[in-house]
């Protein structure tokens, strides 16, 4: 086959570098060559019009000729549609709207009789059109005829925002793999990807059957009754049922009923107490009463109308954030791990995306390492750097290790994860750790897809703190330092600005700063000041003592861990964290009363400075810092 | 002339010979003589009517005088805004910048003729510009070539051309 086209001194590729002026000039040459027309060079001829808009057209035609050839690449593919569809190549199935989760207890009065019962899935509370649901049933049993705590609920459960929604009932036709797709009654709302529950009546029977959702049908036996789930191209939810070999077939005239989680608000995030004072209500239709019967496990009895009125819900921590679908980026971004672990946890890296995939609404940023890093870093810090006789004794190594880990601590793999609602300004806060019922739901999430041999613990960070801090040789190093240290911006001559909404834009970039912080990162205080002289007006930055006549040019920073304080160090120099610690600023809300503005006036050698009341002080311009990383100030 | 290219051959225009300036005419007109009967026979076809010469060369004045920049797809700078003095006070002074626009467009974009003279008229009552363009075409021995044209709310036309 000749390189060229039969009619066109062209090579057959020369179309990949065309553009509209390129195209113009082919054309003029072609009907250089051909010879009926002579104008086509003149700008000004009818035929250079024609030209022109012929090929600025084709010039527009290639454009989405590329573009739409790129969207089928996977690395250059911007639209959620074709992303979708290409990583259904790879087994992915993206992730969709994640709701709100909230942690509870659970207690009794004395009216409910001792005995074992079970709140039925579905189960919900509502408060000024806030509904928060059970998803599974909830067993507990009551051993006295007193006012009884049911901590095993509250340990085991979680509430998520929203309420269950019963779809219309569809038909199946009984052929193989049929997929069935979910169409929300209104299209405002969100369904949560985790909870979509599918039930089959089957024709034969008259029975419904719960169908249990699986990662892919082509794993599942002949018989299993099993489904898969995957948010498609268009954002609804497909569901696929097997073919007889893997997976049950379903039968022609079977009714399969779906009911999901439909979230009212995506912005719905509750304080502390919102479930105080609120009764639990049971969800009842007449199709879901007919599949709880059908479905009810022999050994459950529910709970009945009259008897919940004797159980509530309290909480003493706010809701976690929801989490909204998978973007093109994220998919971008995790479809290629979760091919790279094929579905399985064997790496510390297949834990980290399955955590932050499966659980984007619960966590902020999650570290997984495994027991030799344990040891050689979390428990050495405990041991050493601490000094604990006995760090395994250690309250909130204690706490995380005893309900889920083993005598044996070899294959341990250790999650640390830091909670959504984790507060900058709190540091004792409740919610700066995950509850017992998040942490049961993860392990017991990860349990199916984990190795064998694997023992996952889920950790707390150890939370450090981070503030301005300055200090003399010799001085005891404690926090007490840092109430004593203010942050001294001095504005550039002649700047206009108002003192305050300086003083804010300080706190605003500081603030700014923490709140993206990562487990185990680099607390780059170069990078924070720089933030801070690009902001408008600030010409330097310093640090201060209040007590006594110090300070010290640029960001000198203490970060210590609040529990046990004898971790404590000063430095103007960035400071890399290990994995297993996570910083805040501390005291964030009362920064802006640490933040002195100084205004400029011009001098001959140092620059005199007028503080805010009208004092005056000379900044001093002896400051060092040597090359072991800290500061010392001449006076 | 004719290639011998066989796509050329095909479906290329029929076209006067002697003829130096080829250009689509205007309105995309049928010729009027026909070019041959169609394949099944019955209707007779016609080519694209063709302005040779100097109906060429005035298909680009016009052109140049009728399109404001940033109108050609391709060349965004092509054409002079004529219309926009309409919105200037008609007087000899702007009868005088527009002459200069006349001017510099001809010379910037139709390589093919030489300005003589470019006289523009300020008619005040009528509001409207009377121009009068006076060119030499030495490609094609036109010594000098005289257009009347107005510039008037409707916008520019050529009146009458006289050739010497």
């Amino acid at each position: 086959m000749t390189d060229e086209f039969s009619d066109y001194s062209l090579p057959s590729t020369a179309y990949t570098t065309f553009d509209a002026e390129s195209l113009k000039q082919v054309i003029i040459q072609r009907l250089r060559d051909e010879g009926s027309f002579t104008d086509q060079v003149y700008e000004g001829s009818n035929m250079s019009a024609f030209i022109d808009v012929i090929a600025y057209s084709y010039h527009i035609l290639m454009y989405y000729l590329n573009r739409t050839s790129a969207e089928s690449i996977f690395s250059e593919s911007t639209i959620y549609e074709n992303i979708n569809r290409i990583v259904k190549l790879l087994n992915y199935s993206p992730i969709g709207y994640q709701t709100s989760t909230l942690s509870f207890d659970a207690n009794s009065t004395d009216e409910l009789p001792p005995g074992p019962y079970t709140i039925p899935r579905y189960t919900y509370v509502r408060s000024n059109d806030i509904t928060y649901s059970f998803v599974k049933d909830a067993s507990f049993t009551k051993n006295t005829q007193l006012n009884e705590p049911l901590p095993i609920v509250g340990k085991q459960h979680l509430l998520f925002e929203g309420e269950w929604t019963e779809h219309r009932p569809m038909l199946a036709f009984g052929e193989e793999f049929e997929i069935h797709q979910i169409i929300p009654s209104s299209t405002d709302s969100n369904i949560d990807h985790f909870n979509i529950h599918v039930y089959v009546l089957d024709s034969q029977t008259g029975k419904y059957y719960e169908y249990t959702e699986v990662p892919s049908v082509y794993v599942a036996g002949p018989e299993d009754r099993v489904f898969e789930k995957r948010l498609n191209e268009t954002r609804s939810y497909e569901i696929k049922f097997g073919n007889g070999v893997t997976g049950a077939r379903l039968q022609p005239g079977d009714q399969i009923q779906t009911y999901y989680l439909k979230s009212t608000n995506d912005k719905t995030v509750v304080g502390p107490d919102f479930l105080n004072d609120l009764k639990l209500a049971m969800y009842s239709t007449p199709t879901f009463s007919k599949i709880r019967q059908d479905t009810q496990p022999e050994n459950i009895k529910y709970i009945n109308f009259d008897e919940i009125q004797s159980v509530y819900l309290t909480n003493d921590r706010r809701a976690e954030a929801s989490q909204p679908a998978e973007t093109v980026e994220d998919i971008k971004e995790k479809a290629p791990l979760f091919f790279t672990s094929r579905d399985r946890l064997v790496t510390t890296n297949d834990y980290q995306t399955y955590m932050q995939r499966n659980f984007g609404n619960v966590i902020k940023d999650t570290i997984v390492v495994q027991n030799l890093d344990f040891v050689d870093g979390h428990l050495k810090y405990l041991s050493e750097d601490i000094g604990l006789s006995y760090p395994n004794l250690e309250s909130r190594v204690m706490h995380n290790h005893l309900p889920f880990a083993s005598t044996t601590t070899y294959n341990n793999i250790y999650i640390y994860a830091v909670p959504s609602t984790e507060e900058i300004m709190s540091t004792t806060s409740a919610s700066r750790f995950l509850s017992e019922a998040q942490k049961k739901a993860m392990i017991t999430s990860i349990e199916s897809n984990k190795m064998i041999s694997h023992e996952p613990v889920m950790m707390d960070p150890v939370y450090m703190l981070a503030g301005p801090c300055v200090s003399v040789p010799g001085e005891t190093q404690s926090p007490e330092l840092v109430n004593n240290t203010n942050i001294k911006v001095v504005k550039t001559l002649r700047s206009s600005r108002d003192t305050d909404a300086l003083k804010q834009e300080v706190v605003e970039t500081i603030y700014t700063y923490f709140t993206t912080v990562k487990l185990g990162q680099l607390v780059n205080i170069r990078e924070l000041v720089d933030n801070i002289l690009n902001i408008q007006g600030v010409d330097t930055i310093n640090t201060c003592r209040t007590d006594i006549d110090m300070e010290t040019e640029g960001l000198s920073l203490a970060v210590w861990n609040p529990v046990y304080q004898t971790d404590f160090t000063i430095t103007s120099q960035n400071i890399e964290l290990p994995y297993y610690k996570y910083v805040t600023f501390n005291d964030i809300s009362n920064l802006f009363n640490k933040i002195e503005i100084i205004e400029t006036t011009a001098n001959s050698n140092n620059y005199t400075v007028t503080a805010q009341p009208g004092s005056t002080t000379t900044v001093p311009n002896t400051t060092n810092i040597d090359t072991t990383g800290t500061t010392n100030t001449s006076y | 002339m004719i290639t011998n290219n066989k796509f050329a051959k095909s479906v290329g225009v029929k076209v006067k010979d002697n003829s130096k300036y080829r250009d689509i005419a205007m309105d995309l007109q049928q010729d009027d003589a026909p070019r041959g009967t169609s394949l099944h026979g019955g209707t007779t076809n016609h080519d694209i009517k063709v302005s040779y010469d100097e109906g060429a060369i005035m298909n680009s004045l016009r052109n140049i005088f009728t399109t404001t920049p940033g109108e050609k797809v391709l060349n965004p700078s092509f054409g002079v805004n004529l219309t926009r003095w309409l919105f200037e006070p008609c007087n000899d002074f702007t009868a005088r910048e527009l002459a200069e626009t006349i001017l510099a467009g001809i010379e910037t974009f139709e390589p093919r003729v030489s300005v003589k003279t470019v006289q523009v008229i300020a008619n005040k009552m009528q509001n409207e510009y009377i121009i009068k363009l006076v060119i030499t075409i030495p490609s094609l021995s036109i010594i000098e070539k005289t257009y009347d044209a107005i510039l008037n709310q409707p916008g520019f036309d050529f009146l009458t051309e006289t050739t010497l």
